[in-house]
């Protein structure tokens, strides 16, 4: 089984909607699981095609930070 | 180096430096991120009660210079994203003053004021032609 991808998502900074929003956008590229420490949001995310591998995690932290902005300004997707 | 350059630190496509969060508030520091999300991954953690640590990474392999570089642009645009909300913030008191004025105009009375004294002095000046009309009650009794 590959090996999940790990990413983290300061509370202070990336909104929970946000993080789960993107996770769901690339859930096509990866089975994804949500969940939280005291000051991070988790998103743990096993790609579907090792060939994603390596942008996966950029592009899912990108999105993340695109649609935490958009909260902010009140422009959700 | 002088303590108010930007520290950064470089790795394989990679960039980071911190921001302190009372010199440029988050709303400046997200306001930069957004317009660097075309150019590249943009990642931000809190490494400190009051700052943001920003990491660039590049989507293709990039030199030292050019990640240093990229480091600047950023700084730039915090800048640029700061005076844009001072203005903006400054521009919006100016706003509320201009509505105030407008709406309570201090050097006379207001359109509705003015409206109001017309048709008082309508209803008290005399009618020239004297026209009866059914709802007086006749004069003589």
């Amino acid at each position: 089984m590959a090996e999940p991808i790990a990413l983290r998502f300061h509370k202070s900074l990336y909104d929970e909607d946000a993080v789960r929003r993107a996770a769901e956008r690339f859930a096509a590229l990866g089975n994804y699981e949500l969940g939280a420490s005291e000051a991070d949001w988790l998103v743990s995310i096993v790609p579907v095609r090792e060939s994603v591998r390596a942008r996966l995690g950029d592009e899912l932290s990108n999105h993340a930070l695109f649609e935490t902005i958009l909260g902010r300004k009140g422009m959700n997707t | 180096m002088s303590e108010n350059e930007l520290q950064t630190e470089v790795d394989e496509r990679r960039v980071r430096f911190s921001i302190d969060e009372s010199v440029y508030d988050l709303d400046v520091v997200m306001g930069a991120a957004y317009l660097f999300l075309d150019r590249g991954y943009v990642f931000l953690d809190r490494v400190g009660d009051r700052r943001i640590q920003v990491a660039l990474r590049t989507r293709k392999p990039a030199s030292e210079a050019e990640l240093h570089a990229l480091a600047g642009e950023f700084a730039n645009e915090l800048l640029n994203q700061a005076l844009r909300k001072r203005v903006g913030e400054a521009n919006g008191r100016l706003r509320e003053f201009i509505m105030a004025k407008a709406l309570f105009a201090a050097d006379g009375p207001s359109t509705i004021d003015r409206l109001l004294a017309e048709l008082d002095a309508e209803e008290m000046a005399a009618d020239d032609l004297d026209i009866p009309v059914p709802w007086e009650k006749p004069s003589g009794g």
